[in-house]
């Protein structure tokens, strides 16, 4: 649908470091990649808009954050002590490689690992905590802090594997993905008779902070939300997941605006675009729709998300073909309901 | 070199890319042949001969994983070859033939309680390569094949090496400065296989040389590290070679030990011993074989050891060289 590749817009995206509260680096990718579409400005919590046209107003809202660990400590011998900052699998930490993101630079490490001989039985099925392990900076007490400050940031190795077919593994598709889906939307949509605002919020993984502060005050009419969801892979229940290179995941929710759900559902028919429905119980989907719908005295707000396998982890992956059948439904979606309004 | 030896795989019975490299670093300078187990046996020649017999070891093969089922759906399953801790295996890439493929698990949102608290075993474990069904996954790999982690060879802190493999191609290492040097004396040298599946390549090897001193050059687990102490920490990265009297395969010489203890001693070159009885070698089957043989091992201290990420100080290879090229002069008496 446009002359951007998908996965070189992917690889991009992903390289860039965005722990909550420390987006600066990715912040600076997407001013480069948005200039082009609109006008880009960045609020005080660093979410980054790109806002263009006028009239009936869309917020395209991904969030651009990643979860990560902090610098809480440094040891008498020069490890590193870190705690989490949003949900980390402790079971893939041992002799992990991460970078640690100083004022200086990247500084790398690796977690350490349990030597053998002090292992009990069964203590090679146990998954240890941020007390247990430490991470190895290959420096002394004194080389280390002038290295590493306390609160630095944390990642996981970066990492991009291109697997068969569309499939591509990297650190943080979530949700840099959805951040693709909505650039490539917005290259179809430059000469929509609307007001489009493309917002890619911080801090959801600390709980939809961003995005509650980005959807203030914008005399928005109708938000729709991309973020990933869960992908199926062998060791999941079907049941809970949906599959990956099946299209779209269309959610469906209390908390959802169902007249918004329906049009996405029946534009997607039309236009033939690939598609999955996402039906959610309680009241809440976990993503930054839950904070959009409710802000100030509310906003009509829908979610699409691309199914993603071992979310969380630095090996997630997406299908390159889920991410552009998200970007069509955005786009033709957008299109339609301008023309009606427009009518 | 040890930057190319370590980004190049080969597990146990797998390790014909490492031999190739090998000899053709080492077949302008001895003469050599490979074995029934694909082990290379070199000799080269020195100015004297010696009274004694004798031969360095190193081996050439690496902890990996083996493919033994493709799924219905296209993933494949896996066993661990040589000792692998399933615990860091989760959530890395690795390389099977020209493809690559990830080790993933349930999202962490999915897990339940008990599971986030509870490592995966290798039996729970999948490699997803993007297949789409079984059919697709077997025109990429076959039962049998062969995988690696996916690492980087780098510099970082203070002086430190992270690799996967410097088990023991760290050894390899200086096996070929060795031979590439000129001896004073007739030597032999082996480059095993097998090693990680139980000293398997050395014992025959040792079997065909019959030496009156071999001498075993590895890599060997350093606890030097966050929350261990003492004893504990077996032996530290930075403290020069560590020289072994005894761990859980072999006892070693004690004339010996004590020799190349002084002769680091003389030279002013740091080295160190463990402070537990840990770890295992190719001296273990080395020693018993034949006739049998004095037999001495001078290790690299490493860190997090059969994972993708072992850590080695340059220092300590340095010095680790430096410590050979002095035994050299006084091993054949």
């Amino acid at each position: 649908m446009t002359d951007i590749n998908t996965k070189e817009l992917l690889k991009k995206l992903t390289s860039a470091v965005a722990v909550g509260g420390a987006e600066g680096e990715v912040i600076e990718v997407l001013k480069d990649v948005l200039e082009k579409y609109g006008e880009v400005s960045v609020d005080e919590m660093n979410n980054i808009y790109c806002t263009f046209g006028s009239g009936y107003h869309f917020l395209l809202d991904a969030h651009l954050d990643e979860i990560g660990m902090i610098v809480t400590s440094i040891t008498d011998d020069g490890f590193i002590k870190v705690n989490k900052c949003g949900g980390i699998d402790n079971r893939m930490l041992l002799a992990s490689e991460v970078s640690i993101w100083t004022a200086g630079g990247e500084v790398k490490g690796i977690f350490t690992n349990i030597p053998p001989h002090l292992q009990k039985a069964d203590d090679d099925k146990k998954v240890p905590s941020f007390d247990d392990i430490s991470i190895d900076i290959g420096m002394n007490k004194e080389q280390a802090e002038k290295a590493v400050a306390l609160g630095d940031r944390v990642t996981f190795k970066r990492n991009f594997t291109e697997l068969l077919g569309n499939q591509i593994s990297a650190s943080v598709l979530d949700d840099r993905s959805g951040v693709a889906a909505i650039i490539l939307a917005l290259e179809e949509l430059q000469n929509v008779p609307a007001k489009v605002t493309a917002m890619f919020s911080t801090q959801e993984e600390l709980g939809g902070r961003g995005a509650k502060v980005g959807s203030y005050g914008k005399a928005v009419d109708e938000a729709i939300a991309v973020d990933v969801s869960f992908g199926y892979s062998p060791l999941c229940k079907k049941t809970d997941c949906k599959e990956l290179g099946k299209g779209a995941m269309i959610g469906v929710s209390a908390v959802l605006d169902r007249v918004m759900t329906n049009s996405l559902i029946e534009t997607a028919k039309e236009k033939n675009i690939p598609h999955q429905i996402e039906a959610m119980g309680s009241g809440s989907t976990g993503t930054n729709a839950d904070d959009i719908s409710v802000n100030q005295s509310g906003i009509r707000t829908a979610l699409i998300s691309i199914p993603e396998k071992y979310m969380h982890s630095p090996i997630e992956v997406v299908d390159t073909s889920d991410v552009e059948s998200v970007a069509r439904l955005i786009a033709e979606y957008v299109k339609k309901r301008a023309g009606e309004v427009n009518a | 070199m040890l930057k190319e030896l370590c980004l190049l795989n080969g597990a146990s019975g797998d390790e014909s890319a490492v031999r190739e490299y090998i000899i053709d670093k080492i077949k302008d300078y001895c003469e050599y042949e490979v074995d029934a187990l694909g082990s290379i046996i070199a000799f080269k020649k020195g100015r004297k001969t010696p009274s004694k017999k004798v031969c360095f070891n190193a081996h050439m093969d690496e902890v990996g994983f083996i493919i033994t089922n493709i799924t219905d759906e296209g993933y494949l399953r896996f066993a661990p070859v040589g000792g692998i801790d399933s615990r860091v295996c989760l959530d890395r890439v690795v390389k099977i033939n020209d493809i690559k493929g990830v080790i993933g698990d349930k999202a962490y949102h999915l897990l339940e309680e008990d599971e986030r608290k509870k490592a995966p075993s290798f039996d729970k474990l999948l490699i997803d390569i993007g297949a789409q069904s079984k059919e697709e996954a077997e025109k990429y790999v076959s039962l049998g094949d062969f995988a690696y982690f996916e690492s980087e060879y780098y510099e970082f802190g203070d002086g430190f090496i992270k690799a996967k493999a410097l088990d023991d191609r760290i050894g390899c290492c200086l096996l070929i400065k060795l031979i590439q040097s000129n001896l004073e004396y007739d030597t032999y040298f082996c480059f095993n296989t097998q090693e990680e599946v139980g000293l398997r390549g050395a014992k025959c090897t040792a079997f065909q040389v019959q030496s009156d001193v071999s001498v075993i050059l590895e890599s060997t687990t350093a606890s030097d590290l966050d929350g261990v102490s003492g004893a504990d920490k077996v032996c530290c990265a930075g403290s020069g070679a560590v020289i072994s009297y005894m761990d859980k395969r072999t006892v070693y010489d004690r004339e010996l030990y004590k020799h190349i203890m002084s002769v680091a001693k003389e030279n002013g070159i740091p080295c160190q011993t463990k402070t537990a009885v840990a770890g295992g070698n190719d001296a273990g089957s080395i020693q018993t074989s034949g006739k049998g043989c004095k037999v001495c091992a001078i290790s690299l201290p490493t860190r997090y050891i059969h994972s993708a990420s072992s850590v080695v100080k340059k220092q300590d290879i340095e010095n680790t060289e430096k410590l050979i090229f002095k035994l050299l002069e006084t091993i054949y008496d």
